[in-house]
């Protein structure tokens, strides 16, 4: 089955007449809705459901309201009626369908109100009519995509994550009660209670006393023990939800914890990178100082460097009338005259400027005015050994100054990085593994009163089924005084025999969901966690559980997106054991919210990966989780053939089509 | 969905049970009603009915 189109007429928050083309090509079969909160994405899969199977209650959304109007509400002025309508079209074994369903609201005198009983539907084969009614419509497409595996089709990525969580009790029966509706358990288990009451029927009344008592008793205390079994699963569901709960805040905590070391890392690169600092600076100190112990010789040279054409006479003149060689570079600064007559050249300036400068903090210039011969002399002789000298000084100088400039722009990014006083960091980690082991003594010291109570309530299962037995004799035996025995036989047999069967179709999907889910997850987990994580299973009590390399159940252990991964894959295996199809599913796979429990590693594999799997994709995330990096990731895959985006407007939304990954890019920015 | 399913059930049920169990585990089938519940008079009429065939 594939999804074609969806039209809207006034339907919730879309007024007016809206449509929406899903992408059904094999190669392009990704349609991406995006949308703001409350923009009305869920509504979007409410409209699929209610246009697709008539449903007006959404077990699978998170929807509070029970009052639920389908009629665009400011369409709804006092004293309107109006008609909200959901039109789509979609294609099955190469035949054209199209059902309409419209619903009528109105306003009177204030109260609003919507006759969901009274919902008109048209269904459409190939173009033509085919005068269906109601019933008929819902019929067929149940048989299209049954009720029991919709609710996976139709994904609400917050949900399922509840029904997954581990060891939660509520999840277990949920599932249960899942996989057992989708395997038909229920007609079974029905039949089973149906011959246990044809048991009764033939052996619940006797004239012999003595076994009307034995029976009375053991009913009794099966009576009772199933008493002390549902007390105790209370408290254990007491117990495992307050240990979800603390496992959620340790969870949190955790990721707390990871983000301050993530921080400390960052902490440990700013200090070492102070270390280079200080080791630089005192590397530039020493260069300094000898320097600045050189410096009557370098400045000898760099004199000596402009000697060629030097105007002899001016230089001997102000040299005489100084008493310190730096004038002479002071002139030669204010002057903006070389010695040898022309302008200084920025270059030279600057030089010279620098020499300047060290040559006034030295305390080793001597005087040259009075022994100018002489100091040429040795300006002669020094130039010869100190030409480059200086300019090698320099060029440490420079590299050591840029070194530790370059460290500490660097010191003060990593600063801004921070959302902390860096030196609460560690202060942070420790009141943080204090919590986590706080966390996880209370978790542990729950886990043994849970395991004594499974313990407890085993060995009451155990007593049942011995006073079972003993029922079943004596039912036997007052049927038998009854002249039933033989009846009483024949169901007591059918019972057993049907009971096998169930258990054979519980470890059968059990074990065909179990495989099909490890083979999703695996292509849903990255190289590195696939290391990690070996293999995901459901266990005979429908506990999802994942197992690393040497056997040991770590599903506790998953992250949020890991775990949100394993609820992806496992509906995938119970959706393919369902329509015993391969791990891909030959229906449309719509999610709602589908990534935000996912890191953008997790994203980019489920973005990758699903395309593949299913027949067509269809997602409604929030803004949040389709952001430049997910459109590229979907832009990488080349799959994407329609792209919207919901806008919100007061109360209304406006559906807008995107040509291309590139424009969405463009429009939300 | 439901009726391949149930269609395996049926199989499996003459299959796997003798020739008097499957006959009455089918008509019990038979006689839950789509709700999925059991229909009383139903069961007290395939009670009655085994008792005509003189078990």
């Amino acid at each position: 089955m594939k999804l074609i189109s969806l039209k809207l007429v006034n339907y919730r928050r879309f007024q007016g007449e809206h449509k929406i083309e899903f992408a059904s090509d094999p190669k392009k079969n990704v349609t991406l809705i995006r949308a703001e909160n409350g923009a009305g994405k869920t509504g979007i899969l409410m409209a699929l459901l209610f246009g697709l199977f008539g449903v007006v209650k959404y077990d699978q959304f998170q929807i509070e309201n029970d009052d639920d109007i389908m009629v665009s509400r400011p369409l709804l002025t006092l004293g309107s009626t109006v008609k909200a309508k959901v039109e789509i079209e979609f294609i099955d074994n190469d035949s054209n369908y199209k059902v309409i369903r419209e619903v009528t609201a109105n306003n009177i005198n204030g109260t609003i109100s919507q006759n969901s009983d009274d919902i008109k539907v048209w269904f459409y084969k190939d173009g033509i009519n085919q005068n269906r009614t109601r019933d008929e419509i819902d019929k067929f497409m149940n048989n299209m995509i049954a009720e029991n595996i919709r609710g996976f089709l139709f994904f609400d990525g917050v949900r399922y994550m509840d029904l997954f969580k581990n060891s939660k009790h509520e999840s277990k029966k949920e599932l249960k009660k899942i996989i057992e509706k989708m395997l038909n358990i229920n007609d079974l288990d029905e039949t089973i209670k149906a011959l246990d009451l044809l048991m009764k029927q033939v052996s619940n009344e006797t004239n012999d006393r003595k076994l009307a008592s034995k029976l009375r008793n053991t009913l009794n205390d099966i009576e009772k023990h199933s008493q002390e079994i549902d007390d105790l699963n209370l408290q254990l569901e007491e117990k495992e939800k307050f240990n979800i709960e603390t496992q959620n805040t340790y969870d949190d905590q955790k990721r707390k914890a990871n983000e301050i070391e993530e921080y400390r890392s960052v902490l440990e690169e700013i200090k070492s990178n102070e270390d280079l600092i200080k080791q630089s600076e005192f590397e530039l100190q020493k260069e300094m100082g000898d320097l600045k112990l050189d410096a009557k010789s370098i400045l000898k040279s760099r004199i000596h460097s402009t000697k060629g054409k030097i105007n002899y006479n001016i230089f001997r003149e102000y040299s005489m009338k100084s008493d310190d060689n730096t004038n002479v570079i002071r002139w030669v600064l204010n002057s903006n005259k070389c010695i040898c007559g022309d302008d200084l050249s920025t270059d030279k300036r600057g030089y010279l400027e620098k020499q300047l400068d060290v040559a006034t903090k030295s305390d080793y210039i001597p005087s040259i005015g009075n022994n100018f011969n002489y100091i040429i002399d040795e300006i002669e002789r020094s130039s010869k050994d100190n030409k480059n000298q200086f300019n090698d000084y320099y060029d440490l100088i420079d590299k050591l100054i840029s070194k530790i400039d370059s460290l500490k722009k660097e010191n003060f990014i990593l600063h801004e990085q921070i959302p902390f006083e860096g030196l609460k960091v560690q202060e942070l980690i420790d009141n943080n593994n204090e919590n986590l082991g706080m966390l996880m003594e209370r978790i542990n010291s729950n886990k043994i009163d849970i395991d004594k109570w499974k313990l407890e309530t085993e060995l009451l299962r155990d007593k049942i089924d011995k006073l079972e037995v003993v029922k079943d004799q004596v039912q036997g035996d007052i049927a038998e005084l009854n002249n039933e025995k033989y009846k009483y036989d024949l169901y007591s047999s059918t019972k057993t025999n049907l009971l096998k069967l169930k258990e054979e179709y519980l470890i059968e999907a059990q074990q065909n969901i179990s495989q099909k889910a490890n083979e999703f997850f695996k292509r849903l987990l990255s190289e590195d966690d696939k290391e990690s994580i070996s293999e995901l299973k459901i266990n005979s009590e429908y506990q999802i559980q994942a197992f690393n390399n040497y056997k040991q159940e770590i599903f506790a252990d998953l992250s949020a997106g890991q775990k949100l991964l394993a609820s992806m894959a496992f509906t995938m295996g119970l959706t393919a054991v369902a329509s015993s199809a391969k791990p891909t599913t030959n229906f449309p796979l719509v999610m709602d919210t589908p990534m935000s429990n996912l890191d953008k590693s997790n994203r980019s594999r489920l973005i990758q990966t699903m395309p593949e799997a299913v027949i067509q994709w269809i997602l409604t995330p929030m803004d949040t989780e389709l952001t430049d990096f997910e459109i590229n990731e979907f832009d990488k895959t080349e799959r994407v053939g329609k792209v919207y985006l919901l806008k919100k407007n007061n109360e209304l939304s406006e559906i807008k089509l995107i040509d291309n990954l590139s424009e969405l890019k463009e429009v939300i920015r | 969905m439901n009726d391949i399913k149930n269609q395996k059930l049926k199989n499996d049920i003459n299959q796997k049970l003798s020739k008097k169990e499957s006959e009455l585990s089918l008509r019990i089938l038979n006689s839950i009603e789509i709700n999925g519940s059991i229909n009383q008079q139903e069961l007290s009429k395939i009670a009655r009915e085994l008792e005509g065939e003189e078990l």
